[in-house]
């Protein structure tokens, strides 16, 4: 079995399903709060990461559409991590 | 007795609610703001008394001049432009009323700067405006 065919494992249990364009994947999705500092006043905010396989979503850039969970979101950013077979999306509510 | 500092501060609070109201922004004035701003907040408008200078006059009296800033929060794509009508709101109410009811002597907007961060899901930015407020009280009576 090839490294490659082995992350399928990592989303196997906790992925829920990313539809990007014709594509669907299950991608961890992570929805942390969190806090940044203007003027010395915290401003609280909802982030939204996804983590999904590379070759899942190619195309993914920013500014485009992507449902995740059944929730839509846009997509900010997209940054390959480690070796690149997997990615992170950063993504904002649509 | 509320001081005339004080009575200045509650009457900008209500001059420029009354304003937001009638320009349709749905955002209060909230004085002196230190808890966090909540996730779900779009817009939010603080006031706070930055610095106060006083010159002494002969006769008891004492010249004031109070600088405040009103910090416009808002959350979105192009906070800046987010912001700018409430900002308009901000420099109308104020330069429309330099008297203040009969409060001050004066009111002279004196700049406007503007900070921005981006967190992983959104932009957001504070746009801050501040006014030198002169006045005049006793010497020694903050009141009279």
């Amino acid at each position: 079995m090839s490294l490659s065919s082995d992350l399928a494992y990592l989303f196997s249990d906790f992925g829920v399903s990313a539809t990007f364009e014709a594509e669907t994947a299950l991608v961890l999705l992570d929805t942390p709060d969190s806090v940044g500092n203007l003027q010395g006043l915290e401003i609280i905010s909802a982030d939204a990461v996804i983590t999904f396989p590379s070759s899942a979503f190619l195309a993914l850039d920013e500014g485009d559409s992507i449902t995740v969970s059944g929730k839509s979101y846009k997509c900010r950013a997209v940054k390959a991590v480690d070796d690149g077979l997997l990615s992170i999306a950063y993504l904002k509510a649509a | 007795m509320a001081s005339k500092r004080e009575s200045i501060l509650d009457y900008l609070v209500s001059s420029v609610n009354t304003a937001l109201t009638a320009g349709g922004i749905a955002a209060s004035v909230r004085r002196t703001r230190s808890t966090p701003i909540g996730k779900n907040e779009q817009l939010a408008v603080s006031l706070y008394a930055n610095q106060e200078s006083v010159q002494q006059r002969v006769g008891g009296k004492a010249d004031r001049v109070l600088t405040v800033q009103f910090n416009v929060f808002t959350r979105g794509d192009e906070p800046d432009a987010l912001a700018d009508a409430t900002v308009a709101i901000l420099v109308s109410t104020l330069m429309s009323d330099i008297r203040l009811g009969g409060l001050a002597n004066s009111v002279n907007e004196t700049g406007t700067s503007w900070d921005f961060d981006s967190e992983i899901s959104e932009d957001y930015g504070v746009a801050s405006v501040t006014f030198e407020i002169s006045y005049i009280t006793s010497a020694s009576d903050l009141s009279a």
